[in-house]
């Protein structure tokens, strides 16, 4: 099995090499102004934490157009990015940027490993290049929550979490109110995220702790992660995850968003719990959010800027590179990020406002961290948490009316859908439905791994034909899946249609109001693709089915990027 | 007007071309007076001196480069422009006798990179490296820096007890500072820099084998490989997260990354006394500084080279900056960056307000310098920097 799911992983690195060059998501934001026709352009990949205020500071940067070496205005083209998908592109080949600033200094070693094994031993980066601005990883959590768990006279710490979850307690057993429902936790994916690398390796932390009956916050080791009791603690935790997710700015948004019914607490950066109390950004924040800073140690957020050390970095580059590093660590520069809420990389400038109480964070915190474990042990945590994460319940209705004939539709998704399944683990449930004027169901909601190669089998068979049903086959499909019970797997469906509903009987508000009516965290949410470029989509159907659900919508998809939408689709598992 | 605006343009293009013809045509004949003002010209072209210095004391050595340039100091009527290149101690001395690196004058932190080099440039080349005798130029013992919440939980009285022995209590306490009443603050967090690379880092293992063996003279190899020693000194290097490269940048990170990562390091004293008030900026808490029972102190000498890239202009004229910075006006200068002078004869505190010698007393700042430690041979730092380094602790 493992050399098959190798042949899959490395199946789905070409498809992503293949999709590369047409995402949309990875233009700059038109913030940085346009380069001129002879600019030299310096591309950074960076962490998406910072994106308000690198894009402020770069537009200040590209607009007084400094020359390079050889004459030329450098314009810094600013992509965000979750830090760990970086990396990947960047050791793919995909990406050859001249900057890499992800989230944490944790990824760089992970990327001299990787660089080194193709590049005869070089390093990309150097091990300790200077840092632009600072943030602690933190659990964010709604205040009256974390005063019913004690804070802020009781410290709070990733192994209390981990109790919690595994309880199985509401917080009506802790008296708090009955509207808040369960204990709703949630991290990012650690495949793309560097909150969510971080999150897991707390948790392991705290799994060795509870194994060997004191608190471990260094040393540890792959023997350590690969302990039995480990494994359990870590899927006890992932258990009341209530999804993942790409990016930790999308965790923020849901959580302040939708509020407490939604998710309890969530693993963010500090600033992001600043940024809650901005009115402007979210001027109907339900209930004040506070930072706990774990008790047994966290980790820094430290925002690396490393020039690679790359064949495509020239020297004129990297002298351009060196000129925009010295302008992001220049006073002025370092002032906005304070006001931005990180801590400046610059220790010159005093902390203050917003850094304060009345936002929810401590500036005296943290007062311990976690130590970063090696290479080999932050990987041997990866792999047991893939094994160990919340399983997933997926149910995909897949359109093959006659019109999916049309710029190669459903062979492209065919394709793309088998990619998808073949990332799915053995334990994760899938479902899929196909409709036309009525709809059939070509494999039933169980087990992935028995059933595998069958299903991808069918799928390849699937032709076009026939009107289309939507409204009603999601409805279907939605209330089946209500039976199932909520918590124990992700709940998702996956709609991808190219047309107008032809053939349903009911309407869509009917559909959109079943949907809205579980608010919690838990929830099935429903992802939709309007698919093909053509005018026929029903775009507004499409988005009004996933906003109402919690889920994300993709509009006008050109069946060369479907790929790349299944992909993003996956963060959320 | 108009017409008179013309004429005027006219006779001066005119002028400027008969003033051209004639510089064209006498220039090249050798007129006399117009070799006299080359010469005059040539007379004026400045010294060039460079100077590799340890990073340490890049703030004092600019502000006093600053004042040196501004009382246009010169030779024989030629100014003396001085270069300024910061460079780790240890790796100063290894450009220099690879040849990547060609300074006139070297001031390193302490005497020990300047014996190093003495002794590798004469094996190499077999000829002395220094063309005068290296003056120090001013003088920093090492010193512990604690954020003032641990220090008061540590030592109540201020009072420390058995240094070095206090300290390596806490830091191989499972229960770290739990033991003390604070579980908030995990485990005891040590900090220094790193042998191979920094000098105070050296500086801080050869200290805890003093400490160890009881003794302030005479480090023996035997010493160092004392299996007893060894697990003693692993007890203590375990609990630091993260070495530094230089101690400048390592000074700025604990400072940075806060109790969280460092609850005290070994530095040198300017860099701690230089950082108490940002630390109070960045925590809302202090530093405070403790002196071991015995210290090393680094003497920043300054030595010019007597190299075939050091001419005897280049030499004088660095003889002139050394003077300068030994000057008592720049002696006090250093006193405001937390350096003690050199010159016996400036008292460390005086009635300047600036002088934090006298404001940092309450953080624990003293005018006394403990008893220093005698510095062992190469050979024993380099089996205590090969013990290190085989560790793996980095």
């Amino acid at each position: 099995m493992k050399h098959i799911r190798l042949l899959l992983f490395m199946s789905l690195l070409l498809s992503v090499l293949v999709a590369c060059g047409d995402s949309t998501s990875d233009t700059p934001s038109q913030d940085q102004g346009g380069a001129t026709n002879n600019a030299l352009v310096v591309r950074m990949l960076y962490g998406s934490e910072k994106q308000s205020w690198i894009e402020a500071v770069t537009a200040q940067f590209n607009a007084q157009q400094i020359p390079s070496t050889e004459g030329r205005p450098i314009f810094i083209e600013a992509v965000p990015m979750g830090s760990a998908e970086s990396l990947d592109l960047i050791m793919s080949g995909q990406d050859q940027p001249v900057i890499w600033s992800p989230a944490s200094k944790i990824l760089l070693p992970l990327a001299n490993d990787a660089w080194s094994q193709s590049h005869s031993g070089e390093d990309l980066v150097e091990t300790d290049p200077p840092l632009l601005v600072l943030s602690p990883v933190v659990i964010a959590m709604w205040k009256p929550m974390a005063e019913a768990l004690g804070w802020p006279d009781d410290p709070i710490g990733w192994a209390d979490i981990a109790a919690f979850t595994q309880s199985g307690q509401s917080w009506a057993d802790l008296g708090g109110e009955a509207f808040w429902g369960d204990f709703q936790f949630g991290h990012t994916h650690p495949d793309y995220s560097n909150s969510g690398i971080t999150s897991i390796l707390a948790t392991v932390y705290a799994g060795v702790s509870q194994e060997r009956g004191s608190t471990v916050t260094s040393g540890l080791q792959v023997a350590d992660v690969q302990d039995a009791a480990v494994a359990d603690f870590l899927a006890d935790v992932e258990a009341g995850i209530i999804h993942y997710g790409r990016s930790t700015g999308f965790f923020a948004e849901q959580m302040f968003n939708r509020g407490p019914g939604y998710l309890s607490a969530a693993v963010l950066y500090e600033n992001l719990v600043i940024e809650a109390y901005d009115q402007t950004k979210y001027p109907n924040l339900p209930l004040d959010v506070v930072a706990i800073y774990p008790v047994e140690g966290t980790f820094w957020s430290d925002h690396p800027f490393a020039i690679l050390n790359a064949p495509w970095v020239t020297d004129e580059l990297r002298v351009a590179a060196e000129a925009y590093r010295d302008f992001l660590l220049a006073p002025e520069q370092q002032q906005q990020a304070l006001q931005y809420g990180f801590r400046p990389s610059s220790v010159d400038i005093p902390i203050g406002a917003p850094l304060i109480e009345a936002n929810g964070v401590d500036p005296t915190q943290p007062q311990t961290l976690l130590d970063v474990p090696n290479a080999d042990v932050i990987r041997a945590i990866r792999d047991l948490w893939g094994e160990n994460k919340k399983p997933v319940e997926i149910q995909v209705i897949l359109d093959t009316s006659g019109s999916m004939d049309e710029e190669r539709r459903l062979a492209r998704a065919r394709e793309a859908l088998t990619i998808f399944i073949n990332n799915l683990a053995d334990n994760d449930y899938l479902g899929i439905v196909t409709f036309s004027e009525q709809a059939t169901e070509l494999t039933p909601l169980s087990a992935i791994g028995p059933k595998r190669a069958d299903v991808v089998q069918s799928v390849s068979s699937l032709f076009p034909q026939g009107g289309t049903r939507l409204i009603d086959t999601v409805d279907e499909v939605y209330r089946a899946m209500q039976q199932e019970p909520a918590g124990e797997r992700i709940r998702a469906i996956v709609v991808l249609s190219d047309g107008d509903d032809t053939d349903s009987l009911g309407s869509v508000s009917d559909l959109t109001q079943l949907l809205q009516q579980d608010e919690s965290g838990q929830s099935i949410k429903v992802f939709t693709i309007a698919y093909g470029t053509g005018t026929d989509v029903d775009v507004e159907l499409m988005q009004a089915i996933a906003t109402a659900s919690g889920a994300k919508s993709y509009i006008r998809v050109p069946p060369a990027e479907i790929e790349q939408v299944y992909r993003d689709i996956a963060t959320f598992f | 007007m108009n017409r008179t605006a013309q004429i005027l343009a006219v006779v001066f293009i005119l002028v400027v071309i008969v003033i051209g013809v004639i510089t064209v045509l006498i220039g090249p004949l050798g007129d006399a007076p117009l070799q006299g003002i080359r010469e005059d010209i040539l007379g004026r072209e400045p010294i060039v001196i460079s100077v590799a210095y340890g990073t340490e004391k890049e703030e004092w050595l600019r502000e006093a480069l600053q004042r040196f340039e501004a009382a246009g100091m010169s030779l024989r009527g030629r100014p003396i422009q001085v270069t300024l290149q910061g460079i780790g101690s240890r790796e100063m001395v290894e450009n220099i006798v690879q040849g990547d690196l060609q300074p006139v004058v070297v001031s390193p932190a302490s005497s020990i990179q300047i014996e190093l080099l003495r002794e590798e440039w004469q094996q190499r080349y077999n000829s002395d490296i220094y063309a005068t005798t290296p003056e120090p130029l001013v003088l920093t013992p090492l010193v512990l820096a604690a954020w003032e919440d641990r220090a008061t939980t540590l030592w109540p009285e201020d009072k420390v007890g058995e240094f070095w022995i206090c300290v390596h209590e806490v830091l191989t306490d499972d229960q770290g500072w739990a033991s003390m009443g604070h579980p908030e603050w995990g485990l005891a967090k040590f900090g220094h820099t790193s042998p191979e690379t920094s000098n105070s880092g050296i500086q801080t293992l050869v200290l805890l084998a003093y400490a160890y063996h009881q003794k302030t003279t005479g480090l023996s190899n035997q010493d160092i490989l004392d299996a007893d020693f060894q697990a003693w000194l692993d007890g203590i290097e375990r609990s630091v997260l993260e070495f530094g490269d230089s101690t400048g940048t390592f000074m700025t990170n604990m400072i940075r990354l806060g109790p969280s990562k460092y609850d005290f390091v070994v530095v040198y004293e300017n860099l701690a006394i230089d950082n108490i008030e940002t630390a109070q900026g960045r925590w809302e808490q202090p530093l405070r500084i403790y002196y071991p029972p015995a210290t090393i102190l680094s003497d920043h000498p300054y030595a010019v080279l007597n190299a075939d890239w050091v001419s005897p202009e280049q030499r004088e004229a660095a003889e002139i900056f050394r003077d300068f910075l030994l000057s008592p006006e720049i002696q006090e200068l250093a006193l405001e960056y937390g350096f003690r002078p050199a010159d016996p004869n400036i008292a460390i505190v005086n009635d300047s307000p600036n002088n934090p010698f006298n404001r940092f007393a309450e953080q624990g700042v003293s005018i006394d310098i403990a008893q220093q430690v005698e510095v062992p041979d190469a050979s024993v730092l380099n089996e205590l920097i090969e013990w290190w380094r085989r560790q793996d602790y980095e």
